[in-house]
Order: C-alpha cells, then structure tokens, then sequence
C-alpha cells in the first residue's frame, strides 16, 4: 500500500467525511431528509483506518474509529478499495445491517451526493453565494482535518512536525467560517469555532476571498499586502502549519 | 512639571500599494524573500518601496522618511551615500567595474582584510552571504576528505538548498542528507553528534552568538566556543564562523575575538562595503591548499566598484572607530526605549549586540503586541521590523535618536487608545 493511498484513505475517512456534520445544518433539503434518521454506519478498513457516522435527532456527528452497537458496517479490504469508492469507483462490502442495504443506497447516497456537490465546485456554482459559502465551509473543515493525517504520514510533514511548538492558530474568516489548530511538537490537536486564546491569527477578509485562498487561487503574498488576510502573532507556527497545508493537494482532489 | 506629548500623523502608503499590486502580476511574489511584506505584520503599517536612503533615512516612493532601523538587513553600516566611500566609488566606476581580468583593487582589499581580520591568511571574493557559506562547506569537505556537516537549530546561512529544511517547497531530503542540526550554547550535544558520527564531520558552521529570527538573541555562555575550538581541533573539523550578519558590527578583527576563540574559515558579506554586492570567505594558511583546489566563481565575482566601496567600508570603519560608536548608539538607543515602555507599563525586552539588537515586548508572549508596536513606530517613522533583529550604523545620531524616542512614546500611547 503506497503512502499516497494511506493518506487519501485517512482523509476521507476522517476530513471529507467530517463535512457531513455540517451538510445536515447547512443544506435544507439534507436536514429535512434526515431529520427522522436513526442510523449509525461505521467505514472499516481491513487492517486500516475506521470512522464511524451517527445521524440521530436531526444531527449527525463523525467520529474516528467506531462506535457501539453500530448499525451497519462497510468493510473494504484496503485503503485502496475505500478510496475507490470514495471515487465512485467501487462499492463497500456489508458486513452488518443488511436489512438496511436498501435504505443506504436510496437515502444515504442523497446525503453523500450532496457532499460531491458541495465539494467539487465549478464557476457558475462559486458565483452563488449560499454555493460558495457552504464550499468554503466544507473546503475549510476539510484542510483542517487532513492536517493530522497529513503530519502523520507525509515524509515532509512528518519533519514539519518535529518542528512544531506549543501554540495555537486561529482561522477566522470574517462573518464566515473559524477554526483553530493547536500545536506542540509532533501534535496538532484541531476544532471548528472561535478560539479565544490563540497565539497566531490569520483574519481573512471575507467569505470570497477566503474561498479563493482555500482553493489556491489567490497570491498570498499580495493578500497579505492588501490586508485581504491579515496575520499576527507567532506567525512562524503558521509558517510551519502552511508547509503541511501545502501538502494536502498532493492527496486530495 | 510635564513634557508636551508629541504626536505623529500616520504615514500613508498608496503608492507603494499600487506598484506592489502590479508587481505581482509580474513577479513572483510581488516582493520575494526577506524583503516580502510576509513577516511585515501588519504589512499595511509598511512601505513595500524605497526612493532614495541618505544618512541614517530612507524615503519610500511616497516620500515618507523613516529612521532605518534594519539598515537594508544588514548592508547600510557607514550610512547610506556615505560621502567618503561613494567618492571613491565614484573614482573607480569611472575606471573600470566588470572587465576582462581581476582588478588591482582586489588585491588591496584582501591585504586590507588579511591586515583586520586576526585569523585571515588569505581572502576569496564572490557576491552574496551564501556564496560564501557554501564555498566554506566545499573547502571543509575537501580538507577533510569527510562529507558531514553541523549546522545550528535556528542559524541562518543563506537559502541555499543544504540551508534549509527539507520540509520546505523545492528542497529534497538528499539535499540534507550530510547536514546535521546541532544546538546552540549546547557542548553535550555537539560531543553526542560528533560521537555518533566519528570521523565523518568535516566541519561545523554557525553565527558568533545565536541570532534566530522571533526569538530572543542567547550570547555564548562562558568558555562555549573555547571548548568548541578544543573539540574541533581534536576532532579534525574544520570551524567555520558564518559573520554575514554580524561581520564589522561586533568586532573589525573578527567576532571571534571578542568572543575569545580561532575559527578556521570566516563568512564575511552586508556591511562589508555599505551596500554595494561582495562577499569574503577568509581563512587560515593549514587551509589554503584545499581552497585553491576547488574551482568556484562567478560572473561579477571579480568586479572593481563593490571591492573598492569595502576596502573605503573597512577603513572608514577602522578610522572612525565605527564599531565602538555603533555600540555606543545601540546601547543609549535600548536606555531610551527600554525607560519609555516603562513608563507606559511594558517590558521591553533587548538581546543581542548593541549594534544589533533583538527587541521584544514581553508583556504578551504571542507577540501581537510587540507586532502593533514596531507597526505604530514604523508608521510614525523609525522603521522597526517584529520578528528580526534590528541594526544601527554610524549614520545613525542623536538627532534621530531623540526623534526615534518621540515616535516610541507616541505609539506606545496609540497602543492603549
């Protein structure tokens, strides 16, 4: 198993699967579909990564590694196969809760469909506001959760790693999404909302710009000089977590 | 009875922000490297571009005048159009810069330097800091015969790929593979990687004190480098001292001398000819052959104009005690700003020499508040930068020393409004 497919497994598993905590607050048409679900399903790779997903009360929360009494439970025989069908490539093998095959396939793949959407934005889908706001939402949700995985298997952010200390960065974009990331020495511990005790900011102007640095395409450099971001603080432990944020593209689409 | 307070109206910085903004349609970055307005915080306190520097000031293209406090990062050390070095310049530039040949210049200087620099048996020019630290690193190696090399946690000696870590874009672990990272002020640690690679360190590099970049500046504790000097005489490194960053501000015969010990190579670059673009590996005679072995050169190695400006830089310096008067600048200028944060209920705290001090408000360990602080002082005129250390050259006077309090007053107090 390359360490690429290792990574890719373990992102998905446990940052884009994340996004669906938020999907069913954000998107209407999701929060009602699942507003009577209750479900658990736990993703288990052979000899790998498991994270396990709980729609109950009209929320839903993804956890890594597994959960009680799960109701269903999708094997895949390795970080490959789940990739796969991360990619639509592939289909899980059942392992628990038959009964509820059908039900997954019709229902939840609404769920999971609306999650691509969201995630694999174009143009015309950016020039919507609500459009853009939930991307930048989920492309945010997604950086911040790839960063452990990234970090423990990455070659280069592993060596990033080493180098981090004690510290706390705060994400903020203004009248938009925040997250923070707290640091040590081989330890990035991450959440979403305010932090009130952070040691570095990153202040992004607005949802706009912020969705155009999320995705790369905006020069930081000439961000910073407008002050469309603003950084302050011991700004070298964003220097550190930037170089494992450089890495996720080599992993995620 | 009271002083008046002096207020200062906040630059504005509209035209620098407009050439930025084109530059970055067309370079890479806008502005690159140490220059980027990255490490700028916030970068909108700062001017991008610079028209002219006379003196002790530089004037940015929107005609804003600021007491340099960072001297072109280290270069600027006898002010800026120094009137003694750039007459000679001048003579010279009308001669002869890049031609077809070395210049007889080049000559005098490395006598010049033979003459200051206590260890120095010979001189080798090029153009930047790290063309040297590199080339330090070649003769290491070839003088040894070893491949191994330790550099400092926190040292900086250029961006050469062997300079930074490989964690960083464009840099390869193989790029680092010979390159082990030792600890400042730290002899056990020295001992335990010379122990674990016995017969294989070719040499050691790092600055005369610890000069890291947002953290403050450590000195050598007492009898560090003597005992380093022991166990790389004993050990057979080669002992490389990188002063691209403290070359003619501590000590004109070498920092090591103030320092008490004999390195084997010394990188000299910035202040070494006030601006103009030289470097200078120096080093002893037991190493000479090596050096003569290895080809290394460069394009505009071998021009006239930056070899004259150094050898006006080291004897201007020399004539007018320039470090002593560096010193004396640096040490009033940390009285004076060190009472007024005081006063104002801060804690600045200062490290480093006095001609190049590391200042930091101690007040808020996230140093956001030091950052407004070197932000207001710099929108006020005297150019502070955060997270570097700052220099003073022997431009700098009381004139501006008393402006350059005024400015610190005035920001602390915008600092609580």
């Amino acid at each position: 198993m390359t360490i690429e497919e290792k990574i890719k497994a373990r992102v998905n598993l446990y940052a884009v699967l994340k996004n669906l905590e938020q999907l069913v607050v954000l998107d209407s048409e999701i929060k009602e579909l699942i507003k009577d679900w209750d479900i658990s399903i736990e993703f288990r790779v052979k000899r790998g990564p498991v994270s396990s997903v709980e729609f109950k009360n009209g929320n839903c929360k993804v956890i890594k590694g597994k959960l009680k009494n799960v109701d269903v439970v999708f094997f895949f025989l390795s970080e490959s196969h789940l990739n796969k069908m991360f990619d639509g490539n592939a289909n899980p093998i059942p392992l628990r809760g038959f009964t509820k095959l059908g039900f997954l396939d019709k229902e939840f793949s609404k769920v999971t469909d609306k999650l691509e959407y969201y995630l694999k934005p174009t143009p015309e889908l950016l020039s919507d506001n609500e459009y853009q706001r939930i991307n930048t939402i989920f492309t945010l949700t997604t950086a911040v959760n790839a960063l452990p995985v990234i970090m423990e298997f990455d070659p280069k952010a592993k060596l990033t790693g080493t180098h981090l200390t004690k510290g706390s960065l705060f994400i903020n974009v203004e009248n938009g999404p925040k997250a923070f990331i707290n640091t040590d020495k081989n330890f990035i511990e991450v959440g979403e909302g305010n932090s009130t005790d952070s040691t570095c900011e990153m202040i992004i102007k607005d949802i706009n710009i912020a969705n155009k640095f999320f995705n790369g395409g905006v020069d930081v450099f000439s961000a910073l000089a407008k002050q469309d971001i603003k950084i302050e603080g011991q700004t070298y432990l964003l220097d550190n977590i930037g170089l494992i944020l450089d890495r996720i593209p080599i992993y995620v689409n | 009875m009271g002083t008046l307070k002096k207020t200062f109206k906040k630059f504005d910085y509209k035209k620098s922000n407009e050439l930025f903004e084109r530059a970055v349609e067309v370079i890479p970055n806008g502005i690159y490297g140490h220059f980027s307005p990255a490490p700028l915080i916030p970068a909108s306190a700062y001017p991008f571009y610079i028209e002219k520097a006379e003196g002790s000031r530089i004037t940015d293209v929107d005609g804003n005048e600021f007491i340099d406090y960072m001297c072109g990062y280290g270069p600027m050390v006898a002010g800026y159009k120094n009137k003694i070095i750039e007459k000679a310049v001048f003579e010279k530039y009308q001669k002869v810069d890049t031609a077809t040949g070395a210049p007889e210049v080049m000559v005098e200087l490395a006598e010049e330097l033979v003459n200051t620099i206590t260890i120095a048996d010979w001189a080798f020019f090029a153009k930047n800091g790290n063309d040297v630290t590199s080339y330090a690193l070649m003769v290491a190696r070839e003088h040894t015969q070893r491949k191994k090399i330790i550099r400092l946690k926190g040292g900086y000696h250029g961006v050469h790929p062997w300079t930074q870590s490989p964690d960083h874009p464009g840099i390869i672990f193989d790029d680092a593979k010979n390159i082990i990272i030792g600890k400042w002020n730290d002899i056990d640690d020295l001992k335990r990687i010379i122990k674990e690679n016995k017969n294989e360190i070719a040499g050691l590099i790092s600055s005369p004190y610890h000069h890291p970049v947002f953290f403050d500046n450590e000195m050598p504790e007492d009898g560090y480098w003597q005992e380093v000097e022991k166990i790389c005489r004993k050990e057979g490194i080669v002992l490389i001292i990188d002063e691209v960053r403290t070359g003619f501000r501590i000590d004109m015969r070498g920092a090591n001398e103030t320092f008490g010990f004999k390195p084997d190579l010394i990188c000299f670059s910035k202040a070494m000819a006030n601006g103009y673009p030289i470097s200078a590996l120096v080093g002893t005679n037991e190493i000479k052959s090596s050096v003569s072995k290895i080809f290394y050169t460069g394009s505009f190695w071998f021009s006239a104009v930056p070899m004259v400006a150094s050898m006006e830089t080291i004897k201007y310096l020399k004539s007018t005690d320039g470090v002593q008067k560096m010193r004396q600048f640096g040490k009033k200028l940390e009285y004076g700003l060190v009472k007024i944060a005081d006063k104002h209920g801060y804690n600045l705290k200062v490290t480093g020499h006095p001609s190049m001090q590391y200042y930091r408000i101690t007040d808020d360990p996230t140093l956001k508040l030091h950052q407004k602080w070197c932000a207001e002082c710099t929108q006020r005129g005297a150019y502070f930068t955060s997270h570097h250390n700052w220099f003073v050259s022997t431009a700098h006077n009381e004139e501006d020393l008393k402006l350059t309090l005024d400015i610190a007053d005035d920001a602390f107090h915008a600092l609580k409004s």
